[in-house]
């Protein structure tokens, strides 16, 4: 039986975008106290875009080499959430394009969820929200990457979560021969 | 730099390269946290409970910090009763701005009566919404609603008064909404 042993995210950097300065204060704040090392904030997604854009001129800025996870609200004015992803994904000063990236929204509605699963989100957490449900999506996203995918009309995490079976013709790309497969070494 | 790691690679793959790529890379995220993958690993129960206690705290505060905003909304209201339905549509934008906060934050914080209001007059207050007096009345009757649950700092489900703060509002929704609104 193997050991139960604790997370450590001392060493996780994170990016807060929220509008709201009390819902912002209180992400950060909650963040911090799951012990995520470091916690950045931006009040909408321009401002977040000029802080990831100056981490990818200079890595060493303010110590801070990369981000791990991006934790954003999506309306905003006058960058949302939504925009914010698809400049993430498909930007070419964008630092890391493949950035975990956990959309936060009272958006519910299904078209709304797909267009940001298009966009390449990786976790939404929809308002209300719990802590309950915060440390379950942060877990998703450390312990469930799912591989990215990259196409003409699509760019981030492979949207099939699971394998189903797909009635009528397959138009997907689904197998390796039919694709380029890219692993890192290190 | 790559050919593949080229952002134009997706739009322009060279020819004979499949326009498809999947990226599989190590889990440099769990490593990081010190989580290896034949290992059960949690978040402390006592560092979520340290986590919830601030969201506890910040609930304590929040019918204070949203008091301005509910006060504003009273305000657009009471403005837009003077304009005629084709000057409020600026009013009803800020409102239905509001209405989504609303929605997301009264639930968060233990206030789940203020995401049902909210809920509802985000429908009622959504682009396509018309801005008659009527519809005016309805906005009123929600703005009442989430101003008595601030002011009241009705947490849950509000027992018998938040019942009651429903049944007003039912009955608003019935008198100024059309049939199938």
């Amino acid at each position: 039986m193997s050991a139960v042993a604790s997370y450590d995210f001392e060493r996780f950097a994170i990016l807060v975008v929220e509008d709201n300065g009390f819902m912002r204060h209180l992400m950060t704040s909650v963040l911090k106290n799951l012990g995520f090392g470091r916690v950045d904030a931006a009040s909408h997604g321009g401002e977040a875009i000029d802080f990831l854009r100056a981490i990818g001129k200079s890595p060493s800025r303010g110590g801070l080499m990369s981000i791990d996870m991006v934790v954003s609200n999506w309306q905003m004015e006058p960058v949302d959430g939504l925009e914010l992803l698809r400049w993430v994904r498909r930007a070419k000063d964008s630092p890391d394009r493949f950035v975990p990236f956990v959309m936060v929204t009272a958006f519910a509605d299904m078209p709304r969820l797909r267009q940001a699963r298009d966009a390449g989100v990786t976790e939404f957490m929809i308002k209300p929200y719990s802590i309950a449900t915060l440390c379950n999506r942060v877990l998703a996203v450390i312990e469930r990457p799912r591989q990215f995918v990259s196409s003409p009309k699509f760019f981030g995490p492979d949207r099939r979560r699971r394998a189903l079976e797909v009635e009528g013709m397959e138009r997907r790309v689904v197998k390796d021969k039919d694709a380029d497969v890219v692993y890192d070494q290190n | 730099m790559s050919d593949s790691d080229n952002p134009d690679w997706d739009e322009h793959p060279p020819e004979g390269h499949t326009r498809v790529r999947f990226y599989r890379f190590r889990n440099r995220l769990r490593d990081k946290a010190g989580g290896a993958a034949n290992q059960s690993v949690i978040i402390l129960p006592e560092v979520i409970a340290r986590a919830e206690a601030t969201f506890q705290r910040a609930g304590k505060d929040y019918p204070k910090y949203v008091r301005g905003t509910v006060e504003h909304l009273v305000k657009l209201c009471a403005d837009a009763a003077g304009l005629s339905p084709d000057q409020r549509d600026e009013h009803f934008r800020q409102i239905n701005q509001a209405a989504h906060e609303f929605k997301g934050q009264g639930g968060t914080f233990g206030y789940p009566l203020i995401t049902t209001f909210a809920d509802s007059l985000y429908k009622f207050t959504v682009v396509d919404a018309p801005h008659t007096d009527a519809y005016l009345e309805l906005v009123r009757a929600h703005v009442d609603a989430i101003k008595a649950v601030i002011v009241g700092q009705i947490a849950g489900d509000g027992g018998e008064t938040g019942r009651e703060l429903q049944r007003v509002l039912q009955r608003a929704i019935k008198k100024y909404a059309p049939p199938n609104a």
